[in-house]
């Protein structure tokens, strides 16, 4: 079957692009002349304790070839050993696990913000009655792209917790602490999606089939719902994945400014002290998750618009062209 | 129709209509079509004939309540089945739709929405005519059946892009007759399909029409057609009626000047227009393309029955200073057997020489022989670059082969602009501000530039109106008898071939069925394949003669 074949290839590409970072990542860390572990760990500014910086050194053995302690390495890795941080000598794992679960929230929270604000705003632009909402509407997305998230964060701080008083900005509420930053992730990150989404919508709008279900008498709701945004949305699936990217991306920024120990914090935290094991991780997490993410808008593609995969499979980017119609002569 | 009552309203009366757009917002609405009255009786077709710009489709527009936002009826009234809709908004219109009046639209590959079966869409238009919901599914097949698609049950569970463009256009008449309207719109139904296909849709049209005592307005910029096919004819010009009354009236002794350039412009009506310039050419005369025994498969790399065989063993040469037609419907292998001659498209057997040079077989990136032979497209805005002016886009071949310098440039261009007869005015500025006539002039110079021999044409005229394609050919048959020019000339419009062609060359799904002189071809076909193409043209008929006249 073309279908399955095609799936197979995709994930094997998949597994293939993140080995291929891990490796590149790990020689551009590890191995480059003047070692970053060794100089970290001997350096008397390092707050370890001399005797874990000593048993540090051993564990990560830089007196073997690089190709050995890439194989070391990774075979940790599979054993679920993830190295230990330089700085507090905790495992990475810990650390890791610990910002990640304060994070997935975080970003599907954002994730759904953006999802909602892309699409009242796209909607809003293409079909709003008034000329002035429309408008309004279709400035949004270059204001969205244009303004930095940590300038979007302090405004909602300062509204919401320093004068409203609705949301603390110190104490922990649950789910409802992670509004606002969620919030300010979906505002810097929704431009470019709320733009393709418009495109796209403006596109199947014009397209002669929404001539003829008016013709037939479809209702003005239903065409926009179940025909323009289905059809119009398909190109910004590809889009949805770059949006996870710059929600982890974005997560780093606005995880500071609300004091948030998420996985943003420990990235910022581990660049800030060169701690190249958690580095390593989190830029393999990171690139796994967003691999993962384009892997599973490809799959997506075919059950959206059945055009793709019918002819021996030509799949990969938006499907603007139909398919070639070759036997166009029988009637 | 005797099946109704002579006080039984008709399905539309339109009277004294005219119809405005605003071009900006808040701006002034501006008439685009003026004064215009006709009624379409039961059981009758009513054919709105005009070039482009002469607001047939605003018509078919407003009176399904179908005119976009900026658009508006500013005199006038329209009756549909009796009722004045003539102010109706949209939710007043929804409960006619489908029920009252049927659409059916120009271009059926892009008329359905892509991503949903067909059987739920046909009823969709179902659903909106107070149909049980249990009953639907029946009356979908019955519907299916009813327009002709075999099959019907398993066709019904299609996407769109399964279907070919001459069933998508069934089932688009299915959706259109769903709900028992009293009066079908058809915009230009057929103007994107094979004329075999063409006449099978209007067939299908024509017995719905009797046998649903439907009304038909029927939107076309072919006379023949509009003749063959309907009771009544209104010609339109710029949004005015310049001749209106029964078809055999009308275009068989026309009184309007309008109408009778229209006539003679159109090739189904003067078959024989320059027959002094068409030559047959000699067994003396030189071959300057040659094509022997080429076959060319597509996409057989990975399986042999996913390969599409798109030529099989054809041949065919053109005689120096002669028009070849060469004829086919879509998928007949026309344009790949175009760009094989241009060295555009490479072949797996046989051989293709110009002017006595061999090509080499495979792709090349671009035509190897550009001095030699050039390609003339169908719709020359888009293959002109649409930010170049018209002085960069004739010069550019020049540059590419560096030929001359500035100032000989220059002068070549003020040359070739004046054989395709364009003012000096149009020079800076782009395709997009031009007229459609003038592009494909400029897409001539922009090939005469370099002088070639051999001018492969692919459907240089079908884009454009009877009026301005008359100008074209004018000026093609004059700029082959001044550069003693051969043209290999792909086109489905077997009209236009009648007029100009010397020989002619007929494929049908890869292979050739027919070939010789053009004259002895259209006059005495052999194969089955030509016969039926022939036939399948409309044909207008003419008052002094008795004959009947092949259009396309």
């Amino acid at each position: 079957m073309a279908a399955r074949q095609y799936v197979a290839r995709r994930i094997a590409q998949a597994i293939l692009v993140v080995a291929l970072v891990y490796i590149i990542v790990f020689f551009t860390l590890f191995v480059l002349p003047g070692d970053p572990i060794e100089n970290k760990l001997t350096s008397p500014l390092n707050p370890l304790p001399p005797a874990s910086a000593e048993a540090l050194l051993a564990y990560y053995q830089l007196d073997k070839s690089p190709i050995e302690q890439f194989a070391i390495t990774v075979g940790r890795l599979f054993s679920g050993d993830l190295g230990y941080s330089l700085v507090s000598g905790r495992p990475v794992s810990e650390l890791i696990a610990q910002g990640v679960s304060d994070t997935i929230v975080l970003a599907a929270m954002a994730f759904v913000f953006t999802l909602a604000l892309s699409l009242a705003i796209a909607l809003t632009t293409v079909f709003a009655p008034w000329a002035a909402l429309r408008n309004a509407a279709a400035s949004l997305p270059i204001i969205s792209i244009s303004t930095p998230s940590f300038l979007i964060g302090f405004l909602l701080l300062t509204i919401f917790s320093f004068q409203l008083g609705w949301v603390s900005s110190i104490r922990d509420q649950g789910l409802v602490s992670y509004i606002l930053p969620a919030a300010t992730l979906a505002i810097a990150v929704n431009g470019v999606l709320s733009e393709v989404l418009i495109q796209g919508l403006r596109r199947a709008r014009a397209e002669p089939f929404v001539t003829v279900l008016r013709a037939k008498g479809t209702g003005e709701g239903t065409i926009a719902i179940r025909h323009i945004l289905r059809n119009g949305a398909i190109p910004s699936i590809t889009v949805l994945a770059l949006v996870v990217g710059e929600l982890l991306a974005g997560a780093v920024v606005v995880e500071t400014v609300f004091s948030r120990r998420g996985l943003g914090f420990v990235t910022y935290e581990s660049v800030r002290d060169q701690d190249t094991p958690v580095i390593l991780i989190v830029v393999i997490l990171v690139s796994t998750v967003y691999v993962v993410i384009n892997l599973i808008t490809d799959l997506l593609y075919p059950t959206l618009d059945p055009r793709i995969l019918r002819h021996g499979a030509k799949p990969g980017g938006a499907p603007a062209a139909r398919p070639t119609r070759r036997q166009k002569v029988t009637a | 129709m005797t099946l109704f009552a002579p006080d039984f309203p008709a399905p539309l009366v339109v009277d004294n209509l005219s119809i405005g757009y605003r071009r900006r917002r808040r701006g002034p609405i501006e008439d685009v079509v003026r004064d215009v009255s006709f009624t379409v009786p039961h059981g009758s077709t009513v054919s709105l004939v005009g070039q482009s710009g002469s607001g047939k489709s605003t018509i078919a527009r407003a009176v399904a309540g179908l005119l976009p936002h900026n658009g508006d009826l500013t005199a006038g009234s329209v009756k549909v089945v009796g009722r004045d809709v003539t102010r109706y908004s949209a939710s007043e219109w929804r409960p006619l739709r489908g029920s009252s009046v049927g659409f059916v639209p120009q271009d059926p590959l892009s008329s359905l929405d892509p991503l949903q079966r067909i059987g739920v869409q046909i009823a969709g238009a179902l659903n909106q005519a107070s149909i049980p919901r249990s009953e639907i599914p029946a009356r979908v097949i019955r519907l299916l059946e009813h327009v002709g698609i075999r099959d019907a049950r398993a066709r019904s569970r299609a996407f769109p892009h399964e279907l070919s463009g001459g069933q998508l256009q069934r089932v688009l008449i299915a959706i259109a007759i769903a709900a028992d309207p009293a009066l079908l719109i058809a915009d230009e139904p057929t103007s994107a399909l094979d004329v075999t296909v063409q006449k099978r849709i209007l067939d299908l049209l024509d017995g719905l029409r009797e046998e649903l005592g439907l009304g038909v307005l029927f939107i076309t910029h072919d006379l023949a057609l509009a003749q063959e096919r309907s009771d009544e004819i209104v010609v339109l010009k710029d949004g005015v009626v310049r001749e209106q009354g029964p078809a055999d009236v009308v275009l068989v002794s026309p009184r309007d000047p309008y109408t009778i350039t229209l006539l003679s412009d159109a090739p189904a009506a003067s078959p024989d227009r320059y027959r002094d310039r068409v030559r047959q050419p000699g067994a003396s005369a030189r071959e300057i393309v040659s094509v022997t025994n080429v076959t060319k498969t597509f996409g057989g790399r990975a399986k042999a029955d996913v390969a599409t065989r798109a030529l099989d063993d054809v041949s065919l040469t053109v005689a120096e200073g002669s028009i070849h037609a060469l004829v086919g419907e879509s998928g007949s292998g026309k344009t790949t057997l175009a760009r094989i001659v241009a060295g555009l498209t490479g072949f797996d057997t046989g051989t293709a020489v110009v002017k006595g040079r061999e090509l080499p077989g495979h792709e090349t990136y671009a035509n190897p022989f550009a001095r030699t032979l050039q390609l003339v497209y169908q719709n020359p805005l888009s293959a002109v670059d649409p930010r170049y002016s018209v002085r960069r886009i004739i010069e550019e071949p020049l540059r590419i082969h560096g030929i001359g310098n500035a100032a000989s440039r220059r002068a070549r261009v003020g040359d070739v602009l004046d054989q395709v007869a364009l003012p000096s005015t149009v020079l800076g500025r782009t395709a997009r501000e031009i007229s459609g006539g003038q592009r494909q002039r400029v897409a001539l110079a922009r090939t005469l530039v370099l002088a070639p021999d051999v001018l492969v044409l692919d459907e240089p005229t079908s884009a454009l109106d009877v009026t301005v394609q008359a100008q074209i050919v004018e000026l093609l048959l004059d700029l082959r008898e001044q550069h003693n020019l051969s043209y290999l000339f792909i086109t489905h419009d077997l009209g236009l071939v009648r007029q100009i062609a010397d020989t002619i060359t007929v494929l049908r799904l890869g292979s050739v069925v027919e070939s010789g002189s053009a004259r002895e071809v259209f006059s005495n076909p052999q194969d089955g394949y030509t016969r039926e193409l022939l036939d399948s043209v409309p044909r207008l008929q003419r008052r002094s003669e008795d004959a009947a006249f092949v259009s396309g």
